[in-house]
C-alpha cells in the first residue's frame, strides 16, 4: 500500500470514529429525551377534606398515595401546590384554567363539576374507560360512577362518596318512650314519632323539644325516589304529583311546630330527635376525639333516612370527584394516576383509615377490614351502620343530575319553596307557576 | 395651514385618548392609576385550628376592604410544605407575605427567600427566632395567657398538686405560654410538674398522647391539673380523660378562647382558657401590613393583650 493510501485509510478510520462517537450521543440524547423521560404530572387538590368535619391527617393519605404510585411507575413524579384551603380552590383552579395553566388532574368539587364538564374542560374518560383491559368500573358502586357523569359520558371518577343518613337522639326518644325506627321506615313513621315529641316540656306555653331540624324539601323529593329534572336538564319535574306530595309532606312536618323555630342549638341542647346526617359527620362525632366535641352529651344513633311511598331509605349521595384536564398533553399518566386513586384496593382502604367519607370500591366496603373500622361506631353491640346497610343506602341515594344550569335552578327553587312551606301558601298551583319558571329559564 | 392642521391633529388625538381613559375608567372603576391592586400571602401552620381561620379572617376583611387580594395556605404542620409555600407566593410576587410559623428555627430559608426578593414578612401569632429576618411580629401576650393559667390553678387548688403540661417545643407563642404558666408555679413548692409531652398544638394528638401519660401514670402520684398550650390540645385531654379514665376533677386549662373551649367550660367540663382575639390580631397585622407599604413608620413588635375565661365571669372574647 502507497503512504498516500495509508494516510487515506487512517482518516477514514478516524472519521468512521468521530461518526460512531457522533450517533451514540445523539442516541443517547433521543432515548432519554423521548424513551426514558421523566413525566412531572401536576395534580390539583385542596387542603384539608370536602366535608364540614375537623381534618388533620388527609394530606398523609395523599403524601403516601403519591409516594406509592411513583414507586410503581417510576418514570412519573407528581407534584401538587400544598395548602390551598377548599374555600378559594374553585376560584384558584379557574383563574389557572383560564391561563391554560391548570393541572393535569385535578379535585372537582361538587359545585363545579356541572360547569366544568359542560365548557369542555374536563377531559371526556369514555375511550380511555373502554381501551384499558386493566381498569374494571364494575368494582364501585354505580351510583358512585354515575357521579361523574355528564350527558351520558363519563367525565370524573369518585374517589370516595359521602351517603345521607339519619341522626336518631336515643335520649329523648328513651325519655318519651319511643322505640328506635327499623332501618325501612317510613314517612309516616317519621311523622308519628315527630307529632309525639313536639311538645311543651316544661309548661311555660312554647313548644320546647322537637321532632326534627333539617330535613328539608330536597331530601323529602330523594327519598321519594324522585328527580327534579330530566338528565340533561332539558326539563323540570316540579309540578309531578310525587314531588309535589313530597313538599306538602315536609309542609306538614313544619306545621307541627306551630311557627316554633327550631335550630341548630335546640339540637346540640338534646331537644330533637332526628336531623339528617351525612355519613362523615357520624364517623367524625361518633367517637373520640371529636365526640368530645358535639353530641356528647345524650346517646345517639345513625340510621336510614325515612322513605316516601315512591321511594327508598336513600338521600343525596355526594361525591369527590377527580378528573383529568381536556389539554393535559400527559394523558396517559394522567390516566394511570386517576385509575390508581380511585381503584387501587390499597388506596381505597386509606379513605377508611383517613378519610371520614366511604370508598368507592365495593370490594373495600365489604372486606373484614372495613367490618374492623366500622365496629368502632358500634361499640356498645348494637350494629345500625353496617357494611351490607351502607352500601345499600349508597345504591340506593340519588346522585343528581348534571347540568350546565342545575345550581341556579336549585337556588331559584329553594327560594320559592321555602316561602311556599312558611307561607302556607297553595302547594299544587305553587309548584305548577315554579315548574313553568323553570322550564322557560331551563329554555334560554 | 399645514402648522394649522398639526395643531388640530394632535388636539384631536389628546381629546380621543382623554375620552378613552374616561371610557376605560368606567368599565374598570377599581383601577388607580400608578396604584396597582395589592397582593397578600398568608401561610398558617394549621388551618384544622379554629383559631386560624379567625385570624386568616381579620386580615382579609382588611384586605378586601382595601380592595386587596390574600392568597391563604395552610402548611398542615409540615414545615417543608410551608418553606415551599412562601417559595410560590414570592414567585407570585405578593407585595406581603403574613406568616405564623410551623417551626420557628426551620423557618429561616424562607424569609432569607423573602427578604431577597424584597418583600416584607409580617408574622403572626407566633414569633420567628431570626426576628431581624422579618419586619413585623404580631402576636398575642403568650407569655401572660401562661401566667393567667397558673395563677387561676394557684387560686384553685390552695398552691398544691400534680400537673402535666402539653406543649409545642417548636413554636414560640407555645414556649411563651407554657414558661409563663412554669415561672408562676415554680414559686410553690408544692405544686409539681409530674409530666410533660408535645402535642403539636392538636387535639387528635393530644389526645392520644395523653391517654399514654394516663395509663403510665395510674401507679403513680394522680395527676391534678392539665396545662395545654391551646385550646385544641385543652379538648384532646378532655377527650383522653373520658375516654380512659373517666374520672372528673381534673382541671384542664387551655388557651385560645375558642367557641369549643367555652362551651367546654360552660358545662364544668374545662377549667379555664386565656381568651386570645384571633381576628384583632389579623386586621392589625393587616393595617400594618398597609402602612408599611404606604412608607409609613410601624412598630416592629405588637402584643395583644389576652383574658381569662372561666365559668365564674364566663366573659366572651
Amino acid at each position: 500500500m502507497t503512504s498516500s493510501k495509508h494516510v487515506k485509510s487512517k482518516k477514514t478510520i478516524i472519521l468512521l470514529i468521530i461518526a460512531l462517537l457522533c450517533g451514540s450521543i445523539l442516541g443517547g440524547y433521543l432515548y432519554n429525551k423521548y424513551i426514558n423521560r421523566t413525566i412531572v404530572l401536576e395534580f390539583g387538590t385542596f387542603a384539608g377534606t370536602m366535608y364540614n368535619v375537623p381534618d388533620w391527617q388527609s394530606f398523609i393519605a395523599l403524601d403516601a398515595a403519591i409516594e406509592k404510585f411513583e414507586k410503581a411507575n417510576p418514570n412519573i413524579v407528581v407534584n401538587y401546590k400544598s395548602g390551598i384551603l377548599r374555600g378559594d380552590y374553585s376560584e384558584r383552579l379557574t383563574q389557572d384554567i383560564l391561563k391554560s395553566e391548570e393541572p393535569d388532574i385535578f379535585t372537582v368539587l361538587p359545585g363545579d363539576f356541572n360547569t366544568f364538564a359542560s365548557i369542555g374542560e374536563l377531559k371526556n374518560l369514555d375511550l380511555l374507560i373502554k381501551s384499558d383491559n386493566n381498569f374494571d368500573l364494575s368494582k364501585q358502586y354505580n351510583n358512585a360512577v354515575k357521579s361523574g357523569k355528564y350527558q351520558d359520558s363519563q367525565f370524573a371518577l369518585a374517589k370516595e362518596v359521602d351517603p345521607e343518613l339519619m341522626f336518631v337522639n336515643k335520649t329523648l326518644l328513651k325519655k318519651e318512650g319511643i322505640g328506635l325506627p327499623s332501618e325501612n321506615w317510613t314517612w309516616k313513621d317519621f311523622y308519628e314519632i315527630c307529632k309525639k315529641v313536639t311538645r311543651d316540656t316544661d309548661k311555660d306555653g312554647k313548644i320546647d323539644q322537637f321532632g326534627e331540624v333539617g330535613f328539608s324539601w330536597q331530601q323529602a323529593v330523594y327519598t321519594n325516589g324522585q328527580q327534579l329534572f330530566d338528565l340533561n336538564g332539558n326539563k323540570a319535574n316540579f309540578n309531578n304529583e310525587d314531588v309535589i306530595e313530597s313538599i306538602k309532606f315536609v309542609a306538614s312536618l313544619n306545621k307541627l311546630n306551630q311557627n316554633f323555630i327550631v335550630n341548630a342549638t335546640d339540637f346540640d341542647n338534646s331537644k330533637v330527635a332526628f336531623s339528617p346526617f351525612p355519613f362523615s359527620t357520624f364517623r367524625a362525632y361518633k367517637v373520640y376525639p371529636y365526640k368530645v366535641m358535639k353530641y356528647g352529651e345524650f346517646e345517639w344513633e345513625c340510621i336510614k333516612l325515612p322513605k316516601g311511598p315512591k321511594g327508598n331509605n336513600a338521600g343525596e349521595l355526594n361525591s369527590l370527584l377527580i378528573g383529568i384536564s381536556s389539554r393535559t398533553k400527559h394523558e396517559k399518566e394522567a390516566w394511570q394516576f386517576l385509575k390508581f386513586l380511585t381503584n387501587n384496593t390499597d388506596i381505597q382502604m386509606d379513605v377508611l383509615k383517613y378519610s371520614h367519607g366511604m370508598p368507592v370500591l365495593k370490594g373495600v366496603v365489604e372486606s373484614n377490614e372495613a367490618d374492623k373500622e366500622l365496629l368502632k361506631y358500634n361499640l356498645d353491640g348494637n350494629v345500625f351502620i353496617n357494611k351490607k346497610s351502607l352500601g345499600e343506602v349508597v345504591e340506593q341515594s340519588i346522585v343528581t343530575p348534571k347540568f350546565h344550569k342545575y345550581d341556579e335552578c336549585m337556588d331559584i327553587a329553594d327560594k320559592e319553596i321555602f316561602q311556599l312551606i312558611n307561607g302556607g301558601k297553595d302547594v299544587d298551583l305553587t309548584m305548577s307557576k315554579l315548574n313553568s319558571k323553570l322550564n322557560n329559564f331551563l329554555k334560554k | 395651514m399645514l402648522k394649522k392642521s398639526i395643531i388640530g391633529i394632535v388636539v384631536g388625538f389628546i381629546v380621543v385618548c382623554i375620552a378613552f381613559l374616561g371610557f376605560y375608567k368606567q368599565l374598570n372603576p377599581q383601577a388607580h392609576f400608578g396604584k396597582k391592586r395589592l397582593k397578600f400571602g398568608a401561610t398558617y401552620m394549621n388551618m384544622n385550628n379554629p383559631f386560624f381561620i379567625k385570624l386568616n379572617e381579620g386580615i382579609k376583611q382588611v384586605v378586601e376592604e382595601q380592595n386587596g387580594k390574600l392568597i391563604a395556605l395552610d402548611s398542615q404542620l409540615e414545615i417543608d410544605k410551608q418553606i415551599s409555600q412562601v417559595e410560590d407566593l414570592i414567585m407570585q410576587k405578593v407585595d406581603v407575605i403574613f406568616l405564623n410559623p410551623v417551626d420557628w428555627k426551620k423557618i429561616k430559608p424562607a424569609l432569607i427567600k423573602a427578604k431577597n426578593a424584597h418583600i416584607p414578612v409580617i408574622v403572626i401569632d407566633s414569633p420567628v427566632f431570626d426576628y431581624s429576618l422579618v419586619d413585623v411580629t404580631v402576636v398575642s401576650d403568650n407569655y401572660s395567657a401562661g401566667v393567667l393559667c397558673a395563677v387561676d390553678f394557684i387560686n384553685r387548688s390552695k398552691g398544691r398538686g400534680n400537673i402535666a403540661i402539653l406543649e409545642h417545643p417548636t413554636a414560640k407563642s407555645a414556649i411563651d405560654r407554657i414558661q409563663g404558666f412554669e415561672d408562676t408555679i415554680s414559686k410553690y413548692k408544692d405544686i409539681k410538674i409530674i409530666a410533660r409531652q408535645s402535642s403539636n398544638g392538636q387535639l387528635e394528638v393530644a389526645m392520644r398522647v395523653m391517654e399514654d401519660m394516663l395509663k403510665s401514670n395510674s401507679n403513680k402520684a394522680d395527676i391534678n391539673a392539665i396545662m395545654c398550650l391551646n385550646d385544641p390540645t385543652a379538648l384532646g385531654a378532655l377527650a383522653a380523660v373520658e375516654n380512659t379514665i373517666k374520672k372528673p376533677g381534673i382541671l384542664i386549662y387551655g388557651i385560645d378562647g375558642s367557641d369549643d373551649a367555652i362551651k367546654m367550660i360552660e358545662n364544668g367540663k374545662l377549667t379555664a382558657t386565656a381568651a386570645q382575639f384571633p381576628v384583632k390580631i389579623g386586621s392589625i397585622a393587616a393595617e400594618t401590613a398597609y402602612k408599611k407599604l404606604k412608607g409609613e413608620k410601624v412598630e416592629n413588635y405588637i402584643k395583644v393583650p389576652v383574658e381569662l375565661i372561666t365559668k365564674e365571669n364566663m366573659v366572651y372574647p
